[in-house]
């Protein structure tokens, strides 16, 4: 009975997971733990406020579970026609910069985070303003692994 | 014996108390910055924020990463402080061409504090480089993008700092903007406040 009961527990949850990982590109998972092993997911997506023709940053992280390095080539959001990959840096003399970052490569079996003062994603003169609230429909597009499209709510600050 | 120990000891300590001199890194209550709020109305800085207590930022409004970083860390000592009478939040822009008045009215907004007293200043450039350059806070063209409409937006590397300004208009601390936790700045503030040495 006991043995019965846990393999029906096995056997829901195996269902919940592939329910999970079917339709298609969209896999905006909140927790690296949730990643099948031989994937790749990008989750944790939060993006800047920005006023409409200004800019905002996206934030998220990138779990490759694949055996394979994969390379983020694009971005693309509905609010801003030009997107790219910038790495914020400090210069020797303390003063902070960006330059550009893309593509990125995101090593087999490891991740990338796209975090404050780091990696980010820049959408570069906003079509509308984005606000606290307002959650943008980002796509990540990977040399092997194809699309993947999350969601970003807006914040002032990073979630805890 | 003891007693004469006593006496000496509490002496000692009442000079040190006497030494404990407030820290100033620059006086600029002899400066004068002609600028221009979000409304575009006339802002003498520092004279018209004498008397308060100033937190300091620069930004420049098309920087997605770092400067945003300050202005929430701002953000959140002003919220913490309770939006306080006695503590007047100034942002400055170091890119004042791109950054008019409308541009930063439209920053403050977009933070959600265009309805409060936050003063988003901007002006000539040879008034902002004046002020920029007296307070320490270099900024040059770094990085260059070009959008799929043409137009050539430039980024500029800048220092990262919040200052901290007393009521008689002394710079008492610099903070690294993006990176101090707002908790600390507002210690600082309510050290100030107390008359106590940060």
């Amino acid at each position: 009975m006991i043995m019965r009961r846990m393999c029906a527990l096995v056997l829901g949850g195996v269902l919940i997971l592939a329910g999970c990982q079917g339709g298609g590109s969209s896999n905006d998972h909140s927790a690296a733990g949730v990643a099948d092993a031989d994937t790749l997911w990008v989750y944790g997506a939060w993006a800047r406020p920005g006023s409409a023709g200004g800019m905002s940053a996206v934030y998220a992280q990138i779990q490759n579970g694949t055996a394979a390095v994969d390379t983020l080539h694009a971005v693309t959001t509905p609010v801003a026609n030009t997107v790219e990959v910038h790495e914020s840096f400090e210069n020797e003399d303390g003063t902070r910069g960006m330059r550009p970052a893309g593509p990125l490569p995101v090593p087999a079996g490891g991740q990338v985070k796209l975090e404050p003062g780091g990696f980010h994603v820049m959408l570069i003169r906003l079509s509308e303003a984005v606000q606290p609230g307002d959650s943008l429909t980002v796509d990540f597009q990977f040399a092997r692994a194809g699309s993947r499209v999350v969601r970003a709510p807006v914040r002032m600050q990073p979630p805890e | 014996m003891p007693r004469v120990v006593s006496v000496l000891a509490v002496v000692i300590a009442a000079g040190l108390i006497g030494c404990q001199q407030a820290h100033v890194i620059d006086d600029l209550s002899d400066a004068s910055y002609a600028l221009l709020d979000r409304d575009s109305a006339a802002v003498s800085f520092p004279e018209d924020v004498a008397g308060d207590i100033v937190l300091l930022g620069y930004i420049y409004t098309n920087c997605p990463d770092v400067c945003p970083m300050t202005t929430a860390n701002m953000k959140q000592a002003r919220e913490q402080l309770d939006a306080p009478d006695d503590v007047q939040f100034v942002t400055v822009t170091f890119d004042p061409l791109r950054d008019t008045p409308s541009v930063m009215q439209q920053y403050s907004e977009t933070w959600g504090v265009g309805d409060t007293d936050w003063m988003f200043l901007t002006g000539d450039t040879t008034t902002v480089n004046a002020m920029m350059r007296r307070i320490g806070i270099r900024h040059q063209i770094t990085d260059t993008t070009t959008t799929d409409d043409g137009e050539e937006i430039f980024f500029i590397s800048h220092t990262d700092l919040v200052t901290l300004i007393d009521r008689e208009g002394r710079i008492r601390q610099h903070y690294g903007g993006s990176r101090t936790p707002p908790e600390i700045l507002v210690e600082d503030i309510e050290k100030l406040r107390n008359g106590e040495t940060l």
